[in-house]
């Protein structure tokens, strides 16, 4: 099979203001369902990140392959999970800890708290199903410590000790015992072979400040009795909610994270911790996923100025109105689409610039120079799509449109 | 499998590659802060041989930054766009391929996406041939979820575990999703980056201390893949899943299909001269 490496899409850079030609005065489509829109302008309480920002106005294009398959909109990660966490103090572990397991073979890590300098091995473990009682080294049928773990990648903390249980010991409710324990442990259960599974989602990645985030979830292979979750912000704040249970056996919350906590490129993360099962084969798992909160420092005016023909094989600017509430460098980036000779849109060329702009109203040009436009053999009608508005103080997403103009 | 390169042509000034006088090779590490990344990441052995493919085996550069920040971060991307911008204009080149391994794909991968962030990088850009990327790890890895998941109940609890890697906390799949969704390209249903990012793939892992393949670039870096490929999938290089090696960019092979014996590559092999990778990207220089 050969493999044609190639060198590039041609990228054609422009670094300050471009010549301007013909115009023609154009509207943003109507915002659609999933659009992000700013209701309001909020200005950034952080002053400090705007001053290191470039002045130099930049805007790059390149031509993109007509076949390719872009999505108009993110599209949210959807986590799947079969395994969960749990703390554990020393007079817990002295007890025996239940570990409720699905399947056999689960991996248990063991790692010690922050502050607790103690260390188990897995001689120092013992497990219980039910009657029967197996020491470490019989209860498992691989060990590795934080050394081997470490350097083969995973970069847990100091102390870990992840044991894999031999088939011997079974699935239900395990008693994880230690009697040697000192301290807490954060204690973690991975079934790999299970076929309990929590499903968790967002309907969204990214959201404005203000906004509410829908949460999805759902626990398959045993029935879900409870579902909890908490929030945390980039800056550690964590917000607690509740899911309530669906018709359809998922379970679902609508939650206005805290925008004081809101950040740029730091993503918050949703926390899930499901329960269920019954009383003979308990069910524990937990799920996380991320997404973005950007404050509305900025948004698209609606106005568009059309410069060039693209009719006439020549490029095509965009200058797109920005409304911003203070001063910084923002970036606007979005696919052209063109019609191809079947009458399809297809992608054509993707562009991307950045300039500074003071608070109030002013301009940005998107720009696809003729090169690219030219490379996809597309002809007009023209349409933008997936527009991004972002404000690269903190690299937050301000305002992003499926849709955004059709240029005929 | 034969690969061709294609004339380069681009705007600003830069120099076609087909007709470039002065080719360079540059090496982005991976997750963690570097200050010898030849003698601690790459090995002599490996740059050296690579190098060779050079018109100019003077023109190489090895990268020494902090990948343990996140991949914007001016420790991070800055400091690969500062050292790249002082390679390309002290040797003059223009004709530059980056050579990345595992994080360092997403650091590069970065600057490719947001050509306007930073005066520095539309230059890079335009230098770039392309980017050979050794087992990128551009959907993240479970690992970093497993590893970090934790986190939540200590700091519910109040508890100080003081996990600061930003880089491992960056590379848990949720995170490396939204990002690819919303600030990186090259990813399936996103736009493609202005330069080529070819994948390297590492299919499976040799642990075996009976195996002499499993102790090409150190047996102990193997000692725990038998644990962690618990969080992977059956294709699977011991940190990464294939699937996150491929999902940005395109794949230029997958270690059976190309290097000495058809063997595999575990993650910490391809960085290392190993069954003939070293070769390899020294002929595509």
């Amino acid at each position: 099979m050969a493999i044609l490496k190639s060198a590039a899409p041609a990228a054609s850079i422009a670094l300050g203001v471009a010549s301007l030609a013909q115009a023609a005065d154009l509207r943003l489509s109507s915002p659609s369902a999933g659009d992000q829109v700013p209701a309001a302008l909020v200005a950034s309480r952080d002053a400090a990140a705007t001053r290191t920002l470039d002045r130099m106005p930049t805007r790059i294009s390149w031509a993109l392959d007509a076949a390719d398959a872009l999505n108009d909109r993110p599209v949210p990660f959807v986590r799947e999970s079969r395994e969960y966490w749990l703390d554990a103090s020393e007079a817990q572990l002295q007890r025996g800890v239940a570990l409720p397991t699905t399947a056999d073979a689960a991996l248990i890590r063991i790692s010690p708290h922050g502050n607790n300098p103690s260390r188990l091995t897995v001689d120092d473990l013992v497990i219980r199903n039910g009657a029967r009682e197996l020491a470490g080294r019989a209860a498992t049928q691989n060990v590795a410590d934080e050394t081997s773990l470490r350097a083969a990648g995973m970069d847990v903390p100091d102390g870990t000790v992840i044991a894999k249980l031999a088939t011997a010991v079974g699935k239900g409710d395990l008693r994880l015992v230690a009697p040697t324990a000192r301290g807490s442990y954060l204690i973690h259960v991975f079934e790999p072979a299970s076929s309990t599974v929590l499903t968790l989602g967002t309907t969204r990645d990214t959201i404005l400040a203000g906004q509410s985030l829908r949460i999805s979830a759902r626990l398959d292979g045993a029935r879900a009795t409870s579902a909890k979750g908490v929030l945390t912000a980039p800056d550690g704040h964590s917000q607690p909610f509740d899911l309530r249970p669906q018709a359809d056996g998922s379970w679902q919350a609508d939650v206005v994270p805290d925008a004081a906590h809101a950040s740029g490129l730091e993503l918050w993360e949703v926390h899930t911790f499901a329960s269920g099962g019954d009383r003979s084969t308990p069910v524990l798992r937990d799920a996380k996923t991320a997404f973005a909160l950007s404050r509305p420092t900025a948004r698209l005016t609606g106005d568009v100025r059309t410069v060039a023909d693209p009719a006439r094989g020549g490029g095509l600017s965009l200058d797109i109105g920005v409304q911003a509430a203070n001063g910084s460098r923002y970036q606007l980036a979005g696919v052209l689409y063109g019609t191809a000779s079947d009458g399809t849109r297809r992608p054509l060329a993707y562009a991307q610039s950045a300039a500074w702009l003071d608070a109030g109203s002013g301009r940005l040009a998107l720009t696809f120079d003729a090169a690219s436009m030219a490379a996809g053999k597309l002809a007009a009608p023209y349409e933008l799509r997936d527009l991004r508005l972002t404000n690269q103080a903190d690299m937050s997403l301000v305002e992003r449109r499926e849709r955004a103009v059709e240029i005929r | 499998m034969v690969r061709l390169a294609l004339a380069l042509s681009l705007t600003l000034g830069a120099a076609s590659a087909a007709s470039a006088a002065a080719t360079g090779v540059a090496f982005v590490h991976g997750t963690g802060a570097q200050t010898n990344a030849l003698a601690d990441y790459w090995t002599p052995e490996f740059v050296n041989s690579v190098r060779q493919g050079l018109p100019d085996q003077s023109k190489y550069v090895v990268i020494n930054c902090d990948l343990g920040q996140y991949m914007w971060d001016s420790r991070a991307a800055g400091c690969v766009a500062g050292q790249l911008t002082t390679f390309i204009n002290n040797a003059g080149i223009t004709d530059l391929v980056v050579i990345t391994h595992s994080n360092g794909g997403n650091v590069v991968r970065w600057i490719l996406s947001n050509p306007t962030y930073d005066s520095r990088y539309p230059n890079i850009i335009g230098k770039i041939r392309w980017v050979n990327a050794l087992a990128p790890s551009s959907a993240g890895t479970p690992l970093a979820d497993a590893v970090m998941a934790g986190n939540v109940f200590e700091q519910a609890l109040g508890w100080l575990l003081g996990y600061k890697n930003d880089a491992v906390r960056m590379q848990q799949v949720s995170w490396m999703a939204q990002y690819n969704q919303n600030n990186l390209l090259g990813t399936a249903g996103r736009p493609a980056l202005p330069k080529g990012f070819w994948n390297v793939v590492g299919t499976d892992v040799d642990s075996s201390p009976f195996d002499g393949d499993s102790w090409c670039g150190g047996y102990q870096y193997n000692l725990g893949l038998e644990t962690t490929q618990n969080w992977l999938a059956s294709c699977s290089d011991g940190f990464l899943n294939c699937t996150s090696q491929q999902a940005a960019g395109r794949t230029w092979f997958r270690d059976i299909d190309r290097v000495a014996g058809s063997e595999p590559l575990s993650h910490n092999q391809s960085r290392r001269a190993c069954f003939g990778l070293d070769r390899i990207l020294r002929d595509d220089i």
